[in-house]
């Protein structure tokens, strides 16, 4: 049989080596084509199996893990031991392996985000019994960037305050994403002033690190949350200045609006744009005279930011700044922006409304209808 | 106050409420799915309360909600929204539908009994 193959395979190599070059080439080239397809559908079929049984698996353990983590969850914290909830999981799921393990993480950071798990010890306890927190160290020593930034994610998901001194070494790490997602998640976990990098980083904060950095911020104690002007003062990197204007007005930082009010002075038009937003945010009503005397020497993206401002301080007082905006605007969007913020303006800006609207005749008019109309939604 | 409707899309969540259910002896009936919630809340009568994220498939937290309440009105079923985060504007935006009560996840379960329990009284 063997014998008959090597000489199959003799025969042919002997008709091909026959075959102009050209078509020798394109013989190679088409089983080298085959052989490299059949070797990923191979590898895929692979994976696919591999996923459908490790699913299949988590199918089987998950609602017993769920079971446990709940019945221990509603436990009074002294009932059971260390060893009892170990001995209980390993009874229940049998031996507490990697995969297991990370299930059972998988399952308690859910647990945490859905559910209030603060109120009592029980939750870390699990943790404890279970020895959480060296299985997700273990993933620290692989050199894989994912299972490092992995490993990251679990601990701070998690809330393990004392994993503060194993992610400590990758905030300084030379790759970019393990460092940044170490430097969000120190945040979140140190008692030891979480904020320090925020003095020192140079790097750019995109929307992606600015939404991780706020979801972590929501989650710390309230009396954590530090006075986000002082980077506003200091620091040098505009992406850290944005975030902090951001978080000046979703914390309702009060005591920073003259802080914010002396920034306005930045040459940077998209942080002073920023700037005017939050004290709009804060309900800054002192910055109300500022704003109407720069408005003029603005580029278009802080005027517009001062008249939806206005708008929100609803003071009463710039009505007639309002309309000068709205008539002497040339852009249509600032136009629409400042109908807008006519329109929202109290009764006095409901009336500047109707004047408006019977005065004006022209495109001015057609802006003032789309704004009353009710069916737009995004105007 | 025995059987509770549970609308999330988030499996997970449903499943754990069911199993908390269970241990506190209340019967659960879950769905994924918005549509279905209101084909079951139309087909059967055998519900005491419903608890509804804001987040489900095919009908927004929003439309849900408005839809359940024009439905409940008429069978005069408590109403219970969990909204996925604490946010003032989204907040005001549902209490405006006049839910019987509004929860914030990260849920605790002893709030959620003793709101149940409050609205079960009330009713």
């Amino acid at each position: 049989m063997l014998l008959s193959i090597v000489d199959f395979l003799f025969s042919y190599y002997a008709r091909v080596s026959s075959f102009p070059f050209i078509i020798q080439i394109c013989i190679v080239f088409i089983l080298a084509c085959i052989l490299l397809f059949s070797f990923f559908f191979a590898f895929i079929t692979f994976i696919r199996y591999q996923y459908k049984r490790l699913k299949k698996r988590e199918e089987k353990v998950v609602p017993i893990i769920d079971e446990l983590i709940l019945k221990y969850l509603l436990e009074e914290t002294d009932k059971y031991s260390l060893q009892d909830i170990n001995d209980d999981f390993t009874n229940s799921i049998g031996v507490l392996n990697d995969e297991k393990l990370g299930f059972i993480t998988d399952q308690l950071i859910k647990y945490k985000d859905n559910f209030d798990v603060s109120i009592n010890d029980q939750y870390y306890k699990i943790i404890n019994a279970l020895r959480i927190e060296s299985h997700i160290e273990k993933k620290f020593n692989f050199t894989s960037n994912f299972s490092k930034m992995k490993g990251i994610q679990e601990l701070s998901s998690l809330a393990i305050t004392a994993a503060e001194s194993n992610i400590f070494p990758f905030t300084y790490s030379p790759n970019s994403n393990i460092r940044k997602e170490a430097r969000t998640s120190y945040i979140r976990l140190s008692k030891n002033d979480p904020f320090k990098f925020f003095d020192e980083t140079n790097e750019q904060l995109n929307s992606w690190d600015q939404i991780k950095l706020m979801k972590h911020l929501m989650e710390i104690d309230k009396k954590e949350i530090p006075k986000f002007s002082k980077w506003v003062t200091y620091s040098k990197n505009d992406s850290i200045v944005s975030f902090s204007l951001k978080m000046c007005s979703y914390f309702n930082q009060q005591e920073a609006i003259p802080v914010l009010i002396d920034y306005l002075k930045t040459d940077n038009h998209d942080l002073r744009a920023e700037t005017i937003k939050s004290l709009g945010e804060l309900r800054a009503v002192e910055a109300e005279p500022i704003l109407a005397e720069m408005y003029m020497n603005q580029p278009d993206k802080c005027q517009m930011e001062i008249i939806k401002t206005m708008g929100e301080l609803n003071t009463g007082k710039s009505t007639s700044f309002l309309k000068e905006c709205f008539e002497n605007a040339i852009n249509t969007e600032t136009k629409k922006v400042a109908a807008e913020a006519i329109y929202n303006y109290s009764e006095q800006g409901k009336e500047l409304f109707k004047s408006l609207l019977d005065s004006h005749k022209d495109f001015n008019n057609l802006i003032l209808q789309h704004i009353a109309n009710p069916l737009i939604k995004f105007k | 106050m025995r059987k509770v409707l549970i609308i999330d899309n988030d499996i997970h969540f449903a499943n754990t409420l069911k199993m908390y259910f269970r241990k506190q002896e209340k019967e659960c009936v879950i769905c994924t799915d918005g549509n279905l919630a209101v084909e079951y809340l139309n087909e059967n009568n055998d519900i005491d309360v419903v608890l509804s994220s804001t987040q489900v498939v095919h009908k927004s937290g929003m439309e849900l909600a408005i839809l359940l309440k024009i439905k409940l009105q008429e069978k005069d079923i408590p109403f219970i929204l969990i909204t996925p985060n604490n946010n003032s504007s989204m907040n005001s935006n549902f209490s405006a539908l006049e839910a019987d009560a509004i929860l914030h996840k990260p849920l605790s379960f002893q709030l959620l009994m003793s709101t149940i329990e409050g609205i079960a009284k009330m009713n």
